[in-house]
């Protein structure tokens, strides 16, 4: 400190914090941070081992040149998409959890509030960055999707002509599916946030987040176990009010039926009408679009009315 | 441009007599437990304000309150005369902070944790960045993670944010911690400098010596009450004791004890004497002991240190407020 000179030359004028401010602090953190990256592309893994484990199947290129060469593809695309909404989660619970957790645990919320940031006004800057930066894996994700799957397709089949076979309603189921994973990535970031929120820390948000969802697919085998042996259908009823199965099906009531054309045993092909590629627990109970995108919604309400209520009235004590 | 070196030869302080900082019947419970008990402070323009007080006694949850991060259960904190609670966004941006530990991102640069703060508040330029971080002499170590950083140098990075704003009002939490003497020496320059421009400084610490060396007013809370504020000469000042020296110091010492001013006197281990004096003069205190048949080898008068009033004050810390 010795050698150094104090100037108010270049001191700035009295500065007030605006959400923008925050915007572009948060964001300058979050790019900072590895997790951030590796997070990202290691969440894209299991796309390019499925296209593998494709490519190794002998029947692959039986299945690009049959007469149900564009159905195939169609479901291709969807695991990919299903793979993508799944590993997505697990990266943005741990990039929710470590850009709101973070701050709590190295005290570093009491620089950002003790120059007049407001706490909701953070903790909105936080969501808004976490949702930035969750749109550019999908994005990155979408684009690989396709790029592989064309290659992949390409190269097993011999010819690009194999995708001229897809569905009319390709696109448009896709963006669909592509909507649901969105749904499903707000729900997630939500979870997460409420769940750091309370805990005020990353190890319980980081474990409260990820046993959310294993704890509500295998809450629901349980429910369906009890509906066994009770006989009663309240039980299975349930199922059809927990996040995780909601989220898993939601595809399969979002995007339209689309017919499938199969081969039979006796070397025959039939058209089937098949629901979207889904994964994981399904609720036992048949309910429409509406009841899915309703009861989400209020999870939603419930995670971020916690997030932001808890927030607005506690004291930053860290 | 104000250059460091010659700040030595610099006042103290500009102190004004507008209020920077200002607490009123200042009320912080946690359940039933009061955390700070109707706390009334006056910080003005210029000055370097030490608040002190035992561990628990309600500074950092003062502090807390005063930057915001707690809400007051009643009473009010206004910075340069608007209310806190009110009017956050407004006056926090003019205050600069560094409360107990520096808190920073260790995963980034010295340099990147600037740019962070600087990106939030807006408006700081790369120039202001390099001159905080010469400021705190940490130009050379910007570009390396702070986890590499010891703690005198996470603490001077600490500072660096606290300044990158210009504050008006900067609060220091224990702003001495982790720095080696040198280090302490280049704070207590920067402290003297920085209101000598007229920012108003206020330094929870306990380091009494430093605060004692630096500082123009304290005040010292205990059990979240406010047991004093007065400048530290106006603390020290009447307060001191005689040392005296004489052949027989436990003979000595019950002669002064039947005085009604030498009650409190007592005698250390190395046989001196600690005492007052008759009507607070060391001259009458030589004649009651030669007049008593003790001569004494040695009479000195101590002054007391900052240290001995808040032990005085606070009761050797233990809580209870004499």
């Amino acid at each position: 400190m010795a050698s150094a000179t104090l100037t108010t030359a270049s001191a700035p004028e009295t500065l007030k914090p605006s959400f923008l401010g925050v915007l572009r602090g948060e964001w300058f953190k979050a790019l900072h941070q590895r997790l951030t990256w590796i997070g990202a592309v290691l969440a894209y893994g299991p796309v390019p081992v499925y296209l593998l484990f494709l490519v190794a199947t002998p029947s692959v290129k039986t299945a690009l040149l049959g007469s149900y060469a564009g159905s195939y593809l169609n479901t291709v695309v969807q695991r990919e998409l299903t793979l993508n909404r799944v590993f997505i989660g697990f990266f943005l619970m741990a990039l929710t959890v470590s850009v709101i957790g973070m701050d709590y645990q190295q005290g570093t919320i009491r620089i950002v509030l003790s120059r007049g940031v407001g706490r909701v006004q953070l903790l909105a800057a936080k969501l808004v960055t976490i949702l930035g930066l969750a749109l550019i894996p999908l994005v990155s994700y979408l684009l690989l999707d396709f790029l592989l799957t064309y290659g992949v397709g390409t190269a097993a089949a011999g010819t690009s002509r194999v995708f001229n076979a897809l569905p009319t309603s390709f696109w448009s189921d896709t963006w669909l599916y592509v909507g649901t994973i969105l749904i499903s990535m707000v729900a997630t970031i939500l979870m997460a946030a409420a769940a750091t929120v309370i805990g005020r820390s990353m190890q319980f948000g980081m474990a409260v987040a990820l046993l959310f969802f294993p704890a509500d697919n295998i809450g629901n085998t349980f429910l369906a176990l009890i509906a066994g042996f009770t006989h009663q259908q309240f039980w299975a009823n349930i199922s059809a009010y927990l996040l995780g199965p909601l989220l898993n099906s939601l595809p399969a009531v979002l995007v339209p039926l689309h017919t499938m054309t199969v081969p039979t045993k006796e070397g025959g092909v039939r058209t089937v009408q098949v629901a979207a590629e889904t994964l994981g627990a399904s609720p036992f109970v048949s309910y429409d679009a509406t009841h899915y995108l309703v009861m989400i919604l209020l999870y939603c309400l419930v995670f971020a009315g916690l997030a932001f209520g808890l927030t607005w009235r506690r004291d930053v004590l860290e | 441009m104000i250059d460091m070196q010659s700040t030595a030869a610099m006042p103290r302080a500009r102190a004004s007599s507008e209020t920077v900082l200002r607490t009123r019947d200042l009320v912080k419970r946690y359940g039933e437990r009061p955390a700070v008990n109707g706390l009334n402070l006056d910080v003005r323009r210029g000055e370097i304000f030490g608040f002190l007080g035992p561990n628990g006694a309600g500074k950092t949850t003062t502090i807390r309150m005063a930057l915001g991060l707690i809400t007051p259960t009643s009473g009010s904190v206004e910075i340069l005369g608007q209310d806190v609670v009110v009017h956050r966004d407004k006056v926090l941006p003019r205050v600069g902070a560094l409360i107990e530990q520096p808190a920073l991102h260790l995963y980034m640069s010295g340099r990147d944790n600037l740019r962070a703060v600087g990106a939030i508040l807006g408006g700081v330029s790369n120039q202001r960045i390099e001159e905080v971080l010469s400021l705190v002499g940490l130009a050379a170590r910007q570009k390396d993670r702070v986890r590499t950083y010891s703690l005198g140098m996470k603490q001077r990075l600490g500072v660096a944010i606290a300044l990158l704003n210009d504050p008006d009002l900067l609060v220091l939490d224990e702003p001495a911690n982790g720095l080696d003497p040198a280090g302490i020496v280049e704070m207590r320059d920067l402290l003297r400098q920085l209101a000598a421009q007229g920012k108003t400084v206020f330094i929870s610490s306990h380091v009494l010596a430093e605060v004692q060396q630096i500082c123009t007013r304290v005040a010292i809370i205990n059990l979240g009450r406010l047991v004093t504020e007065s400048t530290v000469e106006g603390l020290t000042r009447g307060h001191g004791e005689f040392i005296v020296r004489v052949e027989n110091p436990t003979a000595a010492l019950a002669q002064i004890q039947r005085q009604p001013w030498g009650a409190q006197a007592k005698l250390d281990g190395d046989g001196v004497i600690h005492t007052a004096a008759p009507n607070g003069q060391g001259r009458y205190l030589t004649r009651f002991l030669v007049e008593a048949g003790f001569y004494p080898d040695q009479i000195t008068y101590q002054e007391e240190s900052l240290e001995d009033v808040f032990l005085r004050l606070t009761n050797g810390s233990n809580g209870e407020v004499r």
